[in-house]
């Protein structure tokens, strides 16, 4: 998969735990334990906007793009 | 969502109810000698009576006609478990698209079954009447076509059914 998701290292950054975080976005813990493992087909803008509101970030702190995933899933 | 679950637990249990009655008055009309000469009398076979007809001809007659009540009450029980499932929030399911299409199939099989065993227990049954007075009856009626009809429908709502399955469990994989 070419999106790595990063949502672990900002959870690190703003000290804030995963079961906090879920609470806050509105999804379950089960849901964003996917999203951390980039095991989910998609994410929504909704929750994208929640997750950024609630880290302080920008979804580029959140997601990148591996070049190399690209050609392995090729 | 709850509409649709406080429907279908009603219905659920109005299912399981009618599939007793249908036992019970299927047996019944079969082995009570007045219910046996009424359903025979709105029939073609009106000169097949409880009092002179033989019991093996009954009885033949009887497992015969059970065939096409088998396949009604496995429709049935598919309904039923339909309605559980929807009772349980389990709408958009791979399971609930091939209970309707199972009930489908059973609607369309249940036509020539039933044509074909209604055919059969109408010779059985006059088996032991005087030459020239034994029937063969075949009927197909707007029952008939109506059954093939609803259950061609039904097949075809749960193929649809099944991609609505298949685009739901996508839509649960995103968060």
């Amino acid at each position: 998969m070419p999106i790595i998701v990063n949502l672990d290292v900002m959870l690190a950054r703003r000290k804030m735990r995963s079961k906090e975080l879920a609470s806050i976005v509105g999804i379950t813990e089960q849901n964003l334990s996917l999203l951390k493992s980039g095991k989910v087909k998609g994410v929504r803008f909704e929750t994208l906007a929640r997750i950024c509101q609630a880290l302080d970030c920008q979804p580029g702190d959140l997601l990148e793009y591996d070049s190399a995933g690209a050609s392995d899933a090729e | 969502m709850d509409r649709i679950q406080r429907v279908s637990t009603v219905l659920a249990h109005v299912v399981t109810i009618g599939i007793i009655l249908l036992i019970a008055g299927f047996s019944g009309v079969w082995w009570i000698d007045d219910l046996f000469d009424g359903m025979m009398a709105q029939t073609s076979l009106r000169t097949v009576e409880a009092a002179t007809l033989p019991i093996y001809l009954r009885a033949t007659g009887f497992i015969i006609a059970v065939v096409p009540l088998a396949i009604y009450i496995f429709s049935l029980l598919q309904v039923r478990a339909l309605f559980r499932g929807y009772a349980r929030d389990e709408v958009f399911t791979k399971e609930a698209a091939g209970r309707l299409r199972l009930i489908g199939g059973a609607l369309v099989v249940s036509v020539p079954v039933g044509i074909v065993a209604g055919s059969l227990v109408s010779v059985v049954l006059t088996a032991a009447n005087a030459v020239g007075e034994r029937q063969l009856a075949i009927s197909f009626g707007s029952q008939e076509f109506g059954a093939l009809v609803f259950g061609g429908l039904l097949l075809v709502v749960g193929w649809v059914m099944g991609e609505a399955a298949r685009i739901a469990e996508e839509n649960r994989q995103f968060v």
